[in-house]
């Protein structure tokens, strides 16, 4: 499909990687992305990135759901919906700061990720996704009807921007760091609950319900914990969305965000921590790179997505090593371990 | 006694795929539970680890010296207990590591707390060492621990067995249930396999095993027990078993048994 040199090269220097200390790893990311907004010309840009970051980080609490879980869930949007509109709300009708609210918006998520999962989980597989997609909608439509609380379609404006011992952050430059603090903290997280207990007995729910069953894993319990902990990340972001843009509206919550999240895990690939960073990273950036050809942008970006389906069926990081499937692809993969 | 289930049902709609099974198991014992396909001894299987309710009948379970009924018990809360299983149909966790396999099965004894693990505790760092440590023993234990950092599905077929058990042993079990543990293995694979779980024995577990094997359930067993139609039917010492005429009618058919 490929030309077999290139893809070697690009397996070879990812080996190199994948066999590097993650502290490592990650350290010399996290200097670029430090560098980042003084290398770029204009704010614009910088602009791009806080938007790539938290996608970076809806991804990664999605991951915890689907790559980890395996749970495919339709409707994650809704949880940043939460966290973004608890924000305005709490800000502007009682006054609270944003460090006092983004851990009331970390339990407010967390309370709805409870609520939503503890219904959802009665069901599996399809019947679970469709669910997931209704609560996806129902929160986007209560954003749209409860006009006491929400506003409405008009969407809440001029909500307050977070300040620090006296700093106020203003523009993108500003809310780089803060963004990015956002992703160190997400990417950590992600890495400590993987290589815990926790992140084991959630992938081997993935792998096999009824042998982490007999392991004494409670799959309720931690299917609840998958969802509430993405649900923390979602919502918290939510809340730096809300106060990055100063404004929510119901619209920047449809269904199409949610698949749009589910495409940036499965493009980067499901189940790793650098999978979906890069996939948020790509999907955010392709139609930035791709302005310059203005009317065919999202031909491009859909026949791009195409491809990269066709040659990495389970994504960037599932190209280069092939691990972490979704629950259900089982034939699949001993296909692919056979003729390797 | 360790392990005594008592009378116990199990039915399927109009199938009773277990009926009114008595079997008593003392520590430090190896018991197979043999008999036909579909005799029923996978559902008592699935009974004594709370994946079925059983529908008559007790299974009575003496932990820390107190006799408990588990019947109901869910299924998560049995390897809290010290059962432990290997399933059939090899079930591992196909695309983890053969390490992360075995540190899943030491799941019902690790406890740290969520904030631990978020914070990096001490507590949880310990816990995390000594679950390596002696998931690498169990791995040297079973001849798996050159290979840990193996994805597990491409684990050739009798090491996947093995792996299977290491998973079923890092609870640290009183009990462990083998489910046809020699299924697609060879002659040689077999009495490697018969050395292993007599080493498991030594080492203070009580075994339950299901075979077709019958070099092996011989060899192994102080306890046989035959199921057909999910009745007992015999049980006894290998060499009754083996000379017991309802087993062999059982196996051969009843005319062979006459003109043997």
């Amino acid at each position: 499909m490929m030309d077999i040199r290139f893809r070697r090269k690009v397996k070879n220097v990812a080996r190199r990687w994948n066999n590097m200390d993650a502290r490592l790893k990650w350290g010399i990311l996290f200097l670029v992305a430090c560098v980042y907004p003084f290398l770029v010309s204009s704010q614009y840009y910088v602009h791009i990135m806080n938007l790539a970051f938290i996608y970076v980080v809806l991804s990664l609490g999605l991951n915890i759901v689907c790559g980890l879980a395996g749970l495919l869930d339709l409707g994650f949007i809704a949880f940043y919906a939460v966290g973004a509109y608890t924000y305005a709300i709490l800000s502007i009708k009682l006054g609270l700061s944003f460090w006092e609210i983004l851990p009331i918006a970390c339990f407010t998520t967390a309370l709805f990720g409870l609520l939503v999962g503890s219904a959802a989980f009665r069901l599996r597989g399809d019947y679970f996704a469709i669910v997931t997609m209704g609560y996806g909608e129902i929160i986007r439509i209560l954003a749209n009807n409860l006009t006491f609380l929400t506003n409405g379609p008009i969407g809440i404006a001029g909500i307050p921007r977070p300040s620090i011992f006296g700093f106020k952050f203003e523009d993108p430059f500003q809310y780089y760091f803060m963004a990015l603090a956002f992703v160190a903290i997400a990417v950590f997280l992600t890495y400590r609950f993987q290589a815990s207990r926790i992140g084991r007995a959630l992938e081997a729910i993935r792998e096999d319900e009824i042998a982490a069953v007999s392991m004494g894993v409670n799959l309720k319990n931690f299917k609840l914990i998958s969802f509430i902990l993405g649900a923390m990340l979602g919502g918290s972001i939510g809340v730096f969305f809300a106060s990055y843009a100063t404004f929510v509206s119901p619209e920047s919550f449809s269904f199409m965000e949610s698949v749009m999240v589910l495409a940036m895990v499965v493009i980067g690939g499901m189940g790793t921590i650098e999978g979906p960073v890069i996939g948020a990273l790509t999907l955010v950036f392709l139609p930035e790179i791709l302005r310059s050809v203005s009317e065919y942008r999202m031909l491009i970006f859909g026949a791009l997505m195409v491809f990269m389906m066709i040659v990495m069926p389970k994504g960037f990081m599932g190209w280069i090593k092939p691990r972490r499937i979704l629950k259900g692809a089982e034939e699949e993969n001993s296909f692919v371990t056979r003729n390797r | 006694m360790l392990l005594e289930i008592a009378n116990v049902t199990k039915q399927f709609g109009g199938l009773i795929a277990v009926n009114d099974v008595s079997m008593e198991v003392n520590e430090g014992e190896i018991v197979s539970v043999i008999g036909p396909n579909g005799a029923g001894k996978t559902t008592l299987f699935n009974c004594v680890t709370g994946v079925y309710t059983p529908e008559k009948g007790k299974i009575l379970y003496k932990k820390d010296g107190v006799v408990r009924d588990i019947v109901g018990v869910p299924a998560y809360k049995i390897a809290y207990l010290g059962i432990s299983r290997t399933f059939q149909n090899i079930r591992l966790f196909k695309n983890m590591t053969v390490l992360e396999n075995v540190l899943v099965g030491r799941h019902s004894k690790l406890k740290a707390k969520v904030w631990e693990i978020l914070l990096t505790m001490p507590a949880f760092i310990k816990e995390e060492k000594e679950g390596v440590r002696l998931a690498r023993n169990l791995l040297d234990f079973v001849g798996l621990l050159n290979r840990e950092s193996e994805i597990s599905v491409n684990l050739p077929y009798g090491l996947q067995r093995k792996l299977e058990i290491a998973r079923a042993l890092a609870s640290e079990p009183k009990i462990l249930l083998l489910d046809e543990p020699a299924a697609g293995m060879n002659p040689s694979e077999t009495e490697e396999l018969i050395r292993l779980i007599k080493k498991i024995r030594d080492m203070g577990v009580t075994i339950i095993l299901i075979e077709h094997d019958m070099s092996l359930v011989m060899k192994l067993s102080e306890k046989i027990i035959v199921l057909d139609f999910g009745q007992k039917i015999a049980e006894g010492s290998p060499v009754e078993i083996r000379n017991n005429p309802r087993v062999i009618e059982a196996y051969l058919g009843k005319e062979e048994a006459e003109i043997a």
